[in-house]
């Protein structure tokens, strides 16, 4: 049973499927109605949100020709007006991305490469604190030949404190030795004073003298007044020196050069020799001129000859 | 309508970018198919509420097969299979089929077919969907305006109406969407003879409600 179909109909599809047929012209020639913009944008929002968060997932797994330029094929004018994204002023223009990469994003060989580093760094620290106990670990000489090691500046350090500890026992010794050598001879001081050196010699002639001191004494009373008084004849002849105008002076008041040698007896024949001496040598230096301290210092020895001999 | 069906190959290539995040491919690819796509919807149902709501569904459910997308066959085809699909979904749910049977017109209609393209005005009876916003064109124009192109376009409009779903659906995805036999076929689920057939009825009820409006040119040619 034939359904009909005429070469006439066959003709009409074939001219309508070539597009030569007086139907398409007829069709373009209806208003091309476009969608309402608003289902426009509406559609163009889902799509954004949609392409907002990055597929995880790979791109279709058939090759994909090469891509071929969208304005080329015409874009759309919202795709056109489409502004361009403002450089950001923080981002670095140094190229260095992988810096600028957020930590996520970044190549996970970068994480087991960075707590390797941090390991190697830590136990070089750890071994370099333990070294302080045992010396020969530091003067390890392979250690001391590696410039710019921990080891070689730990040796350098203990070495430079090594030699100053040496220098420091060095100067010491030296100043040990100084002490140990012998002092130079002690200086010779001449005595400040007259100094008695046989007291009694010096005792026997103020004795001596005070015995004629008063034989003239004795002469000097005898004489206006016959030999009543013997300690004036002992007195004149005791003092031949004195002059005849002192002797009533003398007489009447005793002297203190006489006194101070009646002293001196006293305390010798005392038994106090040592203040005896220094009495004496008081005497001497007070009475430096007097005929018994120059005889007194004339029988004594000295001192220059005594060191000398 | 299209610029060319060789845009196919951009158009899988735009999806794949568009399936990387690239924003912008969407834009181009939808830039480029829209009007056709909600034309198609348009003149196939009749409601531009309807057709707005078909139209977002079908790109809804492209954005959402982006990443499973896989260009074996052109993006047109992909679009408008999603496109009949949806369009189907919508005729059950109005307790109507689009295809009012298999769609593959049965011998012994064929005498009603060809009396409902020597007679418009039976045929816009009985297949008008629903009314028109500018509604249909006057089938007996004056002949002054006889051989104008907006007549002609009007009076195309008017049997464009009057097509079963299935033939109009098939004029429409070969005018709009630029297909041949084997894309729609593809698109419809339906094999090629199918489409072929449904063309040549859909062809024969147009030319005739053209009539004596068709060009010279083009006369000579349909006789």
């Amino acid at each position: 049973m034939s359904n009909g179909n005429t070469p006439r109909d066959d003709a009409e599809l074939e001219n309508f499927l070539g597009r030569r047929s007086p139907l398409s012209t007829a069709y373009d020639a209806i208003e091309p109605v476009q969608p309402p913009e608003v289902l426009d944008a509406k559609i163009l929002a889902i799509a954004k949100a949609a392409a907002s968060p990055p597929s995880a997932k790979p791109a279709p797994t058939q090759a994909a020709p090469a891509p071929k330029p969208v304005a080329a094929s015409g874009p759309p004018p919202a795709a056109k007006a489409r502004p361009m994204r403002p450089p950001d002023p923080a981002r670095d223009d140094d190229g260095d991305d992988e810096h600028d990469t957020p930590p996520a994003r970044r190549p996970r060989w970068l994480v087991p490469a960075a707590l390797a580093a941090s390991v190697l760094v830590a136990v070089g620290v750890g071994v370099a604190m333990l070294g302080t106990g045992p010396a020969d670990d530091l003067a390890d000489p392979g250690a001391a030949k590696a410039p710019g090691s921990l080891f070689a500046k730990r040796a350098r350090e203990r070495s430079e404190a090594d030699k100053a500890t040496a220098e420091t026992a060095a100067a010491a010794s030296q100043e040990a030795e100084v002490e140990i050598a012998p002092l130079p001879p002690p200086p010779i001081f001449e005595p400040e004073g007259p100094q008695v050196e046989d007291l009694d010699k010096a005792i026997a002639l103020i004795r001596r003298e005070l015995v004629l001191a008063n034989q003239r004494a004795a002469m000097a009373e005898d004489a206006p007044a016959g030999a009543a008084d013997p300690r004036a004849g002992a007195a004149a002849l005791a003092a031949p020196s004195a002059p005849p105008a002192d002797a009533a002076s003398a007489t009447g008041v005793i002297q203190p050069r006489d006194r101070r040698l009646t002293k001196i007896l006293e305390l010798y024949d005392g038994g106090n020799t040592d203040l005896a001496a220094d009495s004496l040598e008081i005497f001497l230096r007070d009475f430096e001129d007097d005929p018994i301290s120059q005889r007194i210092l004339a029988a004594q020895p000295r001192a220059t000859d005594v060191a000398v001999e | 309508m299209l610029p060319a069906m060789a845009g196919g190959t951009d158009d899988a290539q735009l999806m794949t970018r568009f399936a990387s995040g690239d924003l912008a491919a969407f834009e181009t690819l939808y830039s480029r198919h829209k009007g056709a796509l909600y034309r198609y919807f348009l003149r196939q149902c009749g409601d531009p509420e309807m057709a707005a709501e078909l139209f977002q569904e079908v790109w809804v459910r492209v954005i959402k097969a982006r990443e499973r997308n896989e260009p074996r066959a052109p993006f047109t085809t992909y679009m408008y299979q999603i496109g009949h699909n949806c369009l189907v979904d919508h005729y059950r749910k109005a307790g109507r089929s689009l295809t009012d049977g298999n769609g593959e017109p049965e011998a012994s209609e064929i005498p009603d077919l060809l009396a409902e393209e020597l007679d418009p005005a039976f045929a816009s009876a009985r297949w008008s969907l629903v009314d028109w916003e500018q509604g249909p064109a006057d089938p007996a124009p004056g002949p002054e305006a006889a051989n104008s192109v907006a007549q002609r376009a009007a009076r195309l409009w008017s049997a464009l109406e009057a097509l079963p779903p299935e033939q109009r659906e098939a004029f429409l995805l070969h005018e709009e969407g630029e297909m041949g036999l084997a894309e729609i076929a593809t698109a419809t689920g339906a094999n090629a003879e199918t489409v072929k057939s449904r063309l040549r009825y859909a062809v024969r009820k147009l030319r005739a409600a053209l009539g004596d409006l068709a060009p010279a040119g083009s006369r000579e040619a349909l006789s």
